[in-house]
Order: C-alpha cells, then sequence, then structure tokens
C-alpha cells in the first residue's frame, strides 16, 4: 500500500507529463473500442433484415447497390422498372408471389415506400418471420399509410393521426403533396430492419400525389384534389423494385437469367444472399484494415509511454537516491515503477471506456442518418475484452523495463547525483 | 496384481467401445465428381431434339426478338427436366464446388446451392438443374465466395416442383470445409 501511495504521490509531482501520456494512452484505447462497436454494430444493422425472398429485381445496376436501395433505403435507384414489364414478368409461371416497391419521397427522413398489401401477407425478415402489426391495419384506401415502429415512436403518431409526405428522400423537402394528406391506419411491430424507418402506401397512393406533378415539379396553375385524382386512373407507370418468390428455388437461376437478359428494358435480379455475401466481404476487407490500425496505434502508444517513464528516470535520480536512503530496497524501487506503469494501463482503459462511451452518444445520431447504422453501447466483445486485458498487461510488463534500469541505478547511485 | 489386470479389462473395453462408437458415428464419404450427378445416358441433344425448330425462324432472328425470347424460354423448359441420377439417393458423399448464398443468418450462411464453377450467378446458360446441389446448414461461416470448398453429407434427391416434374439434389448438413486444407 505504501508502495501505491509513493507511486500516486510521484506521479502528483510530475502532473504535466502524466496527463500527456495518459491522453495518448486513452486515445489509443478509445479507437480499439470503438472501432470494435463499428464492426458489431454494422453486421447488425445489416443481418437479418430480408429472408425467404429467391430474387430482388430492379433497373439495372450493379447487385450491391440493388440490394442497398432496396431492402436496407440506402442510396438511390438510377431507374425504375415499367408496370409492362413488372406485369409482364410476374405472368410467368416460375412466380409465385411478388412484391412491388416504389421509392422517392419521404416523411420527415423517413422513407416513404409505396407497395401493395402482398408486403403485409409476404415479406418476411430475420428468421422467416412475417411482419405483424402492433396496432390497426393494412392500408385499404388510397390515402392509408402504415407506419413502420421507429416513425410512429419518434415522430408521436397513433392510428387516426394525419400526416403529410414529402417529395425527395432528404429530411427537409421545399416540396411536399400537402394537398393530399393520409391517414393513419397502422402500425407495425417492431423488427430491428429498415421496415421500422419506413412509412408504406399503397402503389395507387404514390400515382395519386404526383398526379399534378411532373418531372418532381408541382405544376402551377394545376390543383388536382384528393377527391379529384381519386376518381382518375391511379395504375402506377413505373416501380423502383420487386421482391419476388417463385414455386421452386430450383428455378432461382433461370429466372434470373430471364430477367438479366429481359430485351424490353434493362433490367437486374439479384439473390438477396448473395448480394449481401458479398457486402460482408467488402465490409471485412476495410474492417481488418481499421483493426490492424488500431493496434499498431496501442503498441505505438505503449512504447511511448515505456519512453517516457524511461526518460523520466534521470529527472528522479534524488527522488530515486532520497527512497534508498529512508530505507526502500532497490527491488521495491523496481516495483515502483511497475506500478506506475500499471497505473498508466488502468486509468487509460477506464477512461477511455467513458471517452469511448460519450463519443458513441455523440456520434450515434450523425451516423444513423448518414450511414443508417445503429450505433449502441453494450459490454466490448470476447476478442476485445482480451485485447484490453492484454493490453493492461503489457502495461505492467513494459513496467519492468524502466524498473529494472532503476534497480541497477539505485544499487550503484548514492545520494550523490552522478551526473 | 488383481487391481492392475482390472484395470486393463477396463482399460481395453473402454478402447473397443470408443473405436465402436468412433466408426459408427462416422459414415465413410464418397468422393463425387459433378460428372456422376448426370445420369450416364443423360445428352441434352436428345432432349433439344423434342423442340420444333421449324417453328423458329432461326437465321433471320437477332437477340432483341420476342421470337428468341420464346425459343430461349422452351430451351429452359427443356433444361429444367434434367433428370437425376436415382441411385445416389441416400449416398453420403464428398462434392467439392463453390458456394452461392441463398439465405443469411447474421453473417453466416444458412442455405446455399453448391455448383461447379464459380461465376454460375451470372454464367449464361445456367448450370442444370442435375449440376446444383441445395444444401441447408445451421449457420457456416463463409471465408469468400470464390473460394472453393467441400461438402459432405448425405445426397437426397427431392422433386422440387411438382407441377413441372422437377427434381434437384440436397444435402442438410454443417460439414463445409476448405478445399485448399
Amino acid at each position: 500500500m505504501i508502495l501505491f501511495r509513493l507511486t500516486l504521490k510521484s506521479l502528483a509531482n510530475r502532473k504535466a507529463t502524466v496527463l500527456m501520456t495518459l491522453a495518448m494512452l486513452v486515445m489509443s484505447n478509445v479507437l480499439l473500442l470503438t472501432v470494435d462497436r463499428l464492426r458489431l454494430d454494422t453486421r447488425a444493422s445489416f443481418a437479418n433484415t430480408v429472408s425467404g425472398t429467391d430474387l430482388i429485381i430492379g433497373a439495372r445496376t450493379g447487385s450491391l447497390n440493388l440490394l442497398l436501395y432496396s431492402v436496407f433505403h440506402l442510396g438511390n435507384a438510377t431507374n425504375n422498372i415499367s408496370w409492362q414489364s413488372y406485369q409482364e414478368l410476374i405472368a410467368q409461371k416460375e412466380i409465385d408471389w411478388a412484391i412491388p416497391i416504389s421509392l422517392g419521397d419521404s416523411h420527415r427522413g423517413y422513407r416513404v415506400v409505396g407497395t401493395d398489401t402482398t408486403m403485409f401477407t409476404h415479406y418476411r425478415y430475420g428468421k422467416k418471420q412475417n411482419l405483424a402489426f402492433a396496432d390497426g391495419e393494412a392500408f385499404d384506401g388510397v390515402f392509408d399509410v402504415v407506419l413502420g415502429a421507429e416513425v410512429a415512436k419518434s415522430l408521436g403518431y397513433k392510428v387516426g393521426d394525419e400526416i403529410v409526405v414529402a417529395h425527395g428522400v432528404g429530411k427537409t423537402s421545399f416540396t411536399e403533396h400537402g394537398d393530399k394528406p393520409f391517414t393513419v391506419t397502422g402500425i407495425l411491430k417492431a423488427t430491428g430492419t429498415p421496415i421500422d424507418k419506413s412509412l408504406f402506401v399503397s402503389l395507387e397512393a404514390i400515382t395519386a400525389i404526383h398526379v399534378d406533378w411532373i418531372n418532381g415539379v408541382k405544376l402551377p396553375g394545376v390543383k388536382i384534389s384528393a377527391e379529384q385524382a381519386l376518381t382518375m386512373d391511379l395504375q402506377p407507370d413505373s416501380i423502383t423494385a420487386a421482391m419476388i418468390g417463385l414455386k421452386s428455388r430450383m428455378q432461382i437461376f433461370t429466372f434470373q437469367r430471364l430477367v438479366n437478359n429481359y430485351r424490353a428494358e434493362p433490367l437486374t435480379a439479384i439473390i438477396p444472399g448473395t448480394a449481401l455475401a458479398g457486402l460482408w466481404q467488402l465490409i471485412g476487407l476495410a474492417e481488418n484494415a481499421l483493426i490492424a490500425v488500431s493496434v499498431i496505434v496501442a503498441i505505438t502508444a505503449l512504447l511511448g509511454m515505456t519512453t517516457v517513464i524511461l526518460t523520466s528516470l534521470n529527472e528522479r535520480q534524488r527522488e530515486m537516491a532520497v527512497l534508498r536512503a529512508i530505507g526502500l530496497s532497490s527491488s521495491k524501487v523496481a516495483a515502483l515503477l511497475v506500478m506506475e506503469s500499471g497505473f498508466y494501463g488502468v486509468v487509460s482503459v477506464i477512461a477511455g471506456y467513458l471517452l469511448h462511451a460519450l463519443s458513441i452518444l455523440a456520434l450515434a445520431p450523425i451516423v444513423q442518418e448518414q450511414f443508417g447504422i445503429n450505433l449502441s453501447l453494450s459490454v466490448p466483445s470476447l476478442a476485445l475484452s482480451l485485447t484490453l486485458g492484454g493490453f493492461l498487461l503489457a502495461t505492467f510488463l513494459l513496467g519492468l523495463i524502466p524498473g529494472i534500469a532503476a534497480y541497477k541505478r539505485s544499487l550503484a547511485d548514492g545520494l550523490i547525483i552522478r551526473r | 496384481m488383481r487391481k492392475i489386470a482390472l484395470l486393463n479389462y477396463l482399460l481395453a473395453a473402454f478402447v473397443c467401445l470408443s473405436v465402436n462408437t468412433v466408426v459408427a458415428a462416422e459414415p465413410n464419404y464418397q468422393e463425387l465428381t459433378w460428372d456422376d450427378l448426370m445420369p450416364l445416358d443423360f445428352d441434352p441433344n436428345t432432349m433439344y431434339n423434342e423442340l420444333d425448330f421449324s417453328s423458329y425462324n432461326i437465321e433471320n432472328m437477332t437477340d432483341d426478338d420476342p421470337e428468341t425470347q420464346r425459343l430461349y424460354a422452351d430451351l429452359m423448359d427443356i433444361n429444367r427436366r434434367a433428370p437425376m441420377v436415382d441411385t445416389l439417393e441416400g449416398v453420403y458423399a464428398k462434392l467439392p464446388g463453390f458456394i452461392v448464398p441463398l439465405e443469411m443468418d447474421g453473417d453466416k450462411v444458412t442455405s446455399f446451392f453448391l455448383v461447379p464453377y464459380f461465376g454460375a450467378c451470372i454464367h449464361t446458360p445456367p448450370p442444370s438443374p442435375n449440376q446444383m446441389v441445395y444444401v441447408e446448414t445451421q449457420g457456416i461461416k463463409l471465408k469468400s465466395i470464390d473460394e472453393p470448398v467441400w461438402v459432405r453429407g448425405r445426397m437426397l434427391v427431392e422433386t422440387v416442383d411438382n407441377e413441372v416434374g422437377m427434381a434437384g439434389y440436397t444435402m442438410y448438413t454443417n460439414l463445409v470445409d476448405s478445399y485448399y486444407d
């Protein structure tokens, strides 16, 4: 105990150096913790979003791009599928069910998805779970909307409320469909997928709200009221993408070819599992690079700490001499330095975790908005806990380097300071 | 002396029992090639001859022609009815191939197609149904989709589409190993 108090008093004498050394170690810890958290949360955010879907079709684009915008609502489609092509494709005998999706509108930053009731009967996520309603039911009328759990919770909507949909997918839009409000008919149960952050309307609703618009602009002087819109032909011209279930999974490759070689329009069909696997591979590369960098930074910080303690020995000759004079043995002097080094380790791990927690809390909303990844605070993974344990052990062991140096010196030095 | 004899006896019994259980639990996986999955008399040409090619004006057909779509659809129909080797039913097989993931649970693959070559998901025409194996697992870690693997399991020949009379090879197994180990 005395040794520990001596360590603390010695450190208190060199506050500036101690703080800088701690800062260096804390930074490296924060990096390790944050990279690990990012890795785990990215995987959790992307996993288990789509299940039981054989193919996803969309306008011709990269497979990863199609997966991201159709399922994760990240990024945008560059083109649409014409209604005619869609109808022709789903009329094929291989098709069991099809869910059309129409994107392009939003409500206060949340995506509005135009679809039909097959979304509520056939869409599956996680371990082949269907969507369920927490309250209310699916849309029926043209101007009905179903909300995802997160939308209802964060915006405080209930069944029966009226909302207005905006054009475009940003958080703010300067072009709203204010003349055609929607009524909430149902709220879905939480799924832990992008479904929670979406609003669902019928395909006819998407057509209706754009009936007096051309090219994303409301035609000035043309006013078609909601009632008038209902009397018009609201069959959509195009959809953005569709999720497809086939009667037999053995047909997946053949139907995929059919869509990819479809001559009337350039289309792409992807197998969700394969596209997801490709996404993991891509992310894996980036993850490994980040992990390697964090580990190297941690090693650098540890070496820096050892250097600081070693160089401080010169200034502490008198301190060592006094300690020896009052009766501290050489080995206890060495232990003092090991304890000092270990102190750096323990404090940096704790302070590092606190700083990491603060950073996560601060960054979470930004990351959520930009990338759709949910950053959360939780116990570090096993691998990371072992790494931090190793880091702690290393600080103690590295203390032996200045410790042994001090041991040797204190044997030789007396009270006379030799320069 | 008697104690040692008893111990020896127990040890021998234990070894015999454990060897038996090990031998019984581990079936002998027969190494197959993709050619083994096609019946010896399988000749796609004889099947294609069923088509009435005179209904198509082949010399004058371009890629964009809807008639080409129709011919392609007919060819695909025939492709679908490729026969399986029924004697493979129940065989413990070891087959090498590439994984085309279908369902994922987190970053683990829970079902996939095992195909003979990489790029089967975009190759035209797609592999014939008797050159694909549908595999269901409890979740295997996928190193990379362009790396070949060995899959060991009990081969089943299941009817997957009653309407078309289509069958396919299926395996329910977790024994997926890297090809290069």
